[in-house]
């Protein structure tokens, strides 16, 4: 029995076109696979490589963030510069003392 | 059983489609679902409040003053200063714990072994804690699926492969080598999804839970309790002109620029590049594409291309910034306002050294407070002066607010919402930083993820190809971001070199 018709999206009620390429898949899976699990790793061997991702990890860099919380470099590049604000405001166009430490305790 | 879809007959739909009137919409229940999110979040962090809170926070601040000393006396070691500022996040965490945060999980990086992803810092498997988070996201979301239209009985087993689908995304994109170079999880959930759809097309239970609008739109409002404005002036006053003032300017002439040098035929295809080459990459496509209802195509071409300048320029930025000789405050400033994706800005900053890591990363993280007003902004504007006709007198108030997307109300309303709270001193700051790191940041990220999944498997490649054609969008965006990497310099320079110099002394030493 098929089911109800969606009822929003336009898009789902389009007929069948082809016949499911259940090979094609295999193979797609089977290709990743092989990247993921066979090449990938090699590439992350490399010391060069490791040098790179040694210095992310120590800086707390988090190269696939999207948004700035996701990145705990962020979250330390934000203390190191108000560090720097806290002992010279006006060389940032800043009041003294700056705003974040007027805030209530 | 039920026939297989194929997306290849299918008219392209909009990411975002026309809201409804009346409360029962998509829109409304993005908002609410988003609200009671937030409400699970901030009622976990206030009934564990600490006995001892105002010790904690005493410690925090003691934290906080150690770290300025340090700083001020001008010879700590690397190490001391980053033992210090791990100090305040471990003082400031302990003020406010989230309960939650330990079943609502991300997967971790991992090298040769996939498993190595599901298991948490401290050793423990996460798979139980995933399995029960994306059942209790699935329950939410299916509410609200129901309320629309969507039986739960279809609803719910869609749910559960679309979002085994996310979690196969989110481990490929874990994958050391990938993670590094930025190839992030909307490319895989893309890829994934399109597998599925282009090859044995996708089951129709499946369509039923493969709805990229709703997740887009519940990401969004979680995305905007971390749009917190008093962040602007991070960067003191140079930091909100190259952030701040080049940014729009880029982003408007980019998109005249393709409207009446390069006639784009799809406004907003041509608002979402100009939206993810000025603003920050991914995260400022989705939200400009809800915004201006761009089809997911578009959207989904948007974010390749980005991705792929993203690994070119986190690349060769910083080797042409050694071999210019330029500071690395200059240099740092320039990256955090021109590559795209925030965690790229971060790791191309970090190779030139610590100084420049700082400023690049500070500056991405005002760009990506832009995205609230940007997509508030293109919201508007879509509302007032795209989608009327155009012998139609301009529309009225009432027009405007009747049309306007009620979700971004609700990530605009977040947004004001967490920074009021989190500048109201130190509790208030942990207690935001506790709901947003350990509730609406993972929910947000998984949401993202769900929504491209879905894209892909309503998606052929064909439809993809077709937005190439004339290559207009390529010439958009490397005209645009040429003109991003001319302004961005010059003011950078002008900020750091000439008007503030200080500032930059002071970050040097």
């Amino acid at each position: 029995m098929l089911p109800r018709p969606l009822p929003t999206d336009a898009s789902n009620a389009c007929p069948v076109s082809q016949p499911p390429n259940w090979r094609a898949l295999v193979c797609c899976a089977c290709g990743l696979g092989a990247v993921w699990l066979g090449v990938l790793p090699q590439i992350a061997e490399l010391p060069r490589w490791q040098a790179y991702v040694q210095r992310n990890h120590e800086y707390g860099i988090d190269p696939s963030a999207k948004f700035y919380t996701e990145n705990p470099a962020s979250a330390d590049a934000l203390l190191a510069i108000e560090a720097a604000q806290r002992l010279a405001p006006t060389a940032w166009g800043l009041p003294s003392p700056l705003p974040s430490e007027s805030r209530v305790p | 059983m039920s026939a297989p879809h194929r997306p290849e007959d299918s008219p392209s739909v909009p990411v975002i489609s026309t809201p409804k009137r009346g409360w029962n919409t998509q829109d409304w229940w993005a908002v609410g679902l988003g609200i009671v999110i937030f409400a699970a979040g901030f009622a976990a962090v206030l009934l564990n409040h600490p006995a001892d809170v105002a010790d904690r926070i005493a410690r925090w601040q003691s934290t906080q003053a150690a770290h300025q000393e340090l700083v001020a006396s001008g010879d700590a070691t690397k190490e001391a200063l980053k033992q210090a500022k791990a100090d305040i996040k471990a003082a400031q965490k302990a003020i406010a714990p989230n309960p939650l945060s330990a079943y609502l999980v991300t997967l971790r990086e991992w090298k040769s072994d996939p498993r190595e992803a599901f298991v948490s810092s401290k050793g423990d498997s996460q798979v139980a804690a995933l399995v029960a988070m994306f059942a209790a996201i699935g329950l939410l979301f299916g509410i609200g699926s129901w309320a629309l239209g969507r039986p739960p009985r279809q609803f719910l087993p869609g749910f559960a492969l679309v979002a085994a689908l996310a979690v196969l995304a989110q481990l490929l994109a874990d994958q050391q080598v990938i993670k590094h170079f930025n190839l992030e999880y909307a490319l895989w959930a893309l890829v994934v999804g399109l597998l599925i759809s282009n090859t044995i097309g996708t089951p129709r239970f499946v369509l039923t839970a493969a709805n990229t609008e709703f997740y887009i739109k519940i990401g969004l409002v979680l995305l905007g309790g971390e749009v917190l404005f008093h962040r602007l002036l991070a960067l003191g006053v140079p930091g909100v002109f190259v952030a701040w003032v080049v940014t729009p300017v880029v982003l408007i002439s980019t998109y005249a620029f393709g409207q009446r040098v390069l006639k784009m035929e799809s406004r907003s295809l041509n608002m979402v590049i100009s939206a993810d080459m000025s603003v920050c990459g991914v995260s400022a496509a989705i939200a400009t594409a809800a915004a201006c209802k761009a089809k997911k195509e578009e959207l989904s071409l948007a974010i390749g291309m980005s991705l792929t300048f993203t690994v070119v320029m986190m690349v060769v930025q910083p080797m042409l910034i050694k071999a210019l000789g330029m500071s690395e405050v200059l240099g740092g400033a320039w990256i955090g306002g021109t590559i795209d994706s925030t965690g790229a800005v971060a790791a191309a900053g970090g190779m030139l050294g610590e100084t420049a890591l700082q400023v690049a990363a500070t500056v991405k993280m005002i760009q990506n407070i832009l995205i609230g007003a940007v997509a508030f902004g293109v919201a508007a504007y879509w509302v007032t002066f795209v989608e009327r006709t155009p012998d139609a007198p301009r529309p009225g108030f009432s027009e405007i607010w009747s049309r306007f997307p009620r979700f971004i109300l609700g990530f605009v309303a977040a947004s004001l919402v967490c920074t009021w709270l989190s500048s109201q001193g130190s509790w208030g700051d942990a207690v935001t930083a506790a709901v947003i790191d350990g509730t609406s940041k993972p929910i947000r990220g998984w949401c993202f993820c769900l929504a491209f999944v879905s894209i892909g498997l309503e998606t052929n490649f064909r439809e993809l190809s077709q937005y190439l054609a004339g290559g207009k969008p390529l010439l958009l965006y490397v005209c645009g971001q040429g003109l991003n990497l001319m302004l961005t310099l010059l003011m950078a320079w002008l900020m750091f070199e000439k008007v503030f110099p200080g500032a930059a002394a002071s970050l040097a030493n």
